[in-house]
């Protein structure tokens, strides 16, 4: 089993404790990504419905794909200006 | 603590030692950019200024900033430049634009070299002008490039969409948006302000998903952009005091309407879509924004 890049942010980063990590996966959706984060990552799950997903850089609708090697972001509520 | 390279260990100033650097060719370009009335400038052109050519003193006065920069910043080794060039430039509209090129073969970089010579251009600049407009005044100095040592190749970006960790020059984005055709600009600042929801904010900090923040920037200005609507923005990131600039938005267009709707257009979508976060600083402590915990 290989790989995605896993980007943290914000409050997310904090809860999870680090900025990347290198989170194993097969094929799989970015709600399936998201699923099994949280699922490692309990502390995360109560957080879940306000997260975005962006993958290569680009946020992902929740059936779109995800595979081993792809860059995905968990994206908090966003709050710039 | 990361050692001071410019401090021996008694705590007293030096200049580094880079004897055991190789040698590299490097090259640096600097501008400086001094505001006065377009009058000025058609006198400068006409050869009308009474303390004579403004232009050939500008170039000879940065060469000799450049030339004597070691004995003017205190930390900095003499360099034996092999190349200084200077290119004035009359903006009709009110600028002279003052472009010094430095090279050099040697151990350490050149680009104090150009920014002291267009420093200096520009001091001469006023010095000639003041006579016949007092209010001229240096509007910036900065480095445009840099190549030839470790740190790589440097080149000041002015595009369209910035990320940046240093305070924001409105002017900038300013200059992304002009255009002949356009007869508007519309420029919003966003600024942190003290309070939030009823309580007192200290500070800000920012946090950007940068590669993504920049293309998503790119995108709403792409998608908002239309016929001869030219939009630009520049965002924040790291600690910002109250007062400090976060956000600067800018739309020119041939109409006024034009311009104020694609400038709320695009704040709106940049609040919307960009991945940039900020932790507020409060009485009760830092915490990140609509961050909270969902009803489940």
């Amino acid at each position: 089993m290989t790989c995605v890049h896993l980007l943290a942010f914000a409050g997310v980063r904090e809860v999870l404790g680090t900025v990347d990590l290198e989170f194993p996966v097969e094929a799989t959706t970015a709600r399936g990504l998201l699923d099994a984060v949280c699922e490692r990552y309990p502390k995360l799950a109560p957080y879940a419905s306000s997260l975005r997903v962006a993958v290569n850089g680009t946020y992902a609708a929740w059936d779109d794909p995800v595979g081993p090697g792809d860059e995905v972001a968990l994206i908090p509520p966003v709050a710039g200006g | 603590m990361k050692a001071l390279t410019h401090l021996d260990e008694a705590g007293h100033a030096r200049v580094v030692d880079v004897g055991d650097k190789e040698e590299t060719r490097r090259v640096a370009v600097a501008r400086a950019r001094v505001a006065t009335t377009a009058e000025t400038i058609a006198a400068i052109r006409d050869g009308t200024v009474p303390k004579g050519d403004v232009v050939a003193v500008v170039r000879v006065a940065s060469i000799t900033g450049a030339k004597r920069t070691s004995e003017l910043i205190p930390l900095c080794h003499p360099l034996a430049l092999t190349h200084v060039a200077v290119d004035v430039v009359l903006d009709p509209r009110g600028v002279i634009e003052i472009v010094v090129r430095a090279e050099c073969v040697g151990r350490t970089g050149v680009e104090m070299e150009a920014m002291t010579g267009a420093s200096v251009g520009a001091l001469a600049a006023y010095d000639m002008i003041k006579g016949v407009d007092r209010t001229a005044r240096v509007l910036s100095i900065e480095l445009l490039e840099k190549s030839g040592g470790r740190s790589g190749h440097f080149v000041r970006e002015r595009s369209q969409v910035m990320l940046v960790s240093h305070r924001l020059c409105v002017d900038d984005v300013l200059e992304a948006v002009a255009r002949d055709q356009a007869g508007a600009t519309v420029v919003f600042l966003g600024t942190v302000r003290d309070h939030a929801e009823g309580h007192a904010v200290t500070l800000l900090e920012y946090e950007a998903y940068g590669s993504m923040a920049l293309a998503e920037m790119q995108r709403c200005v792409d998608e908002i952009e239309a016929g001869d609507v030219r939009l630009a923005v520049a965002h924040r990131t790291g600690p910002l005091h109250v007062g400090e600039l976060a956000v600067v938005c800018a739309a020119s267009a041939p109409h006024r309407q034009d311009a104020f709707a694609a400038a709320r257009a695009l704040i709106d979508a940049i609040k919307h879509r960009v991945p940039i976060w900020k932790r507020e600083h409060g009485v009760e402590g830092p915490r990140w924004v609509d961050w909270k915990e969902q009803p489940s």
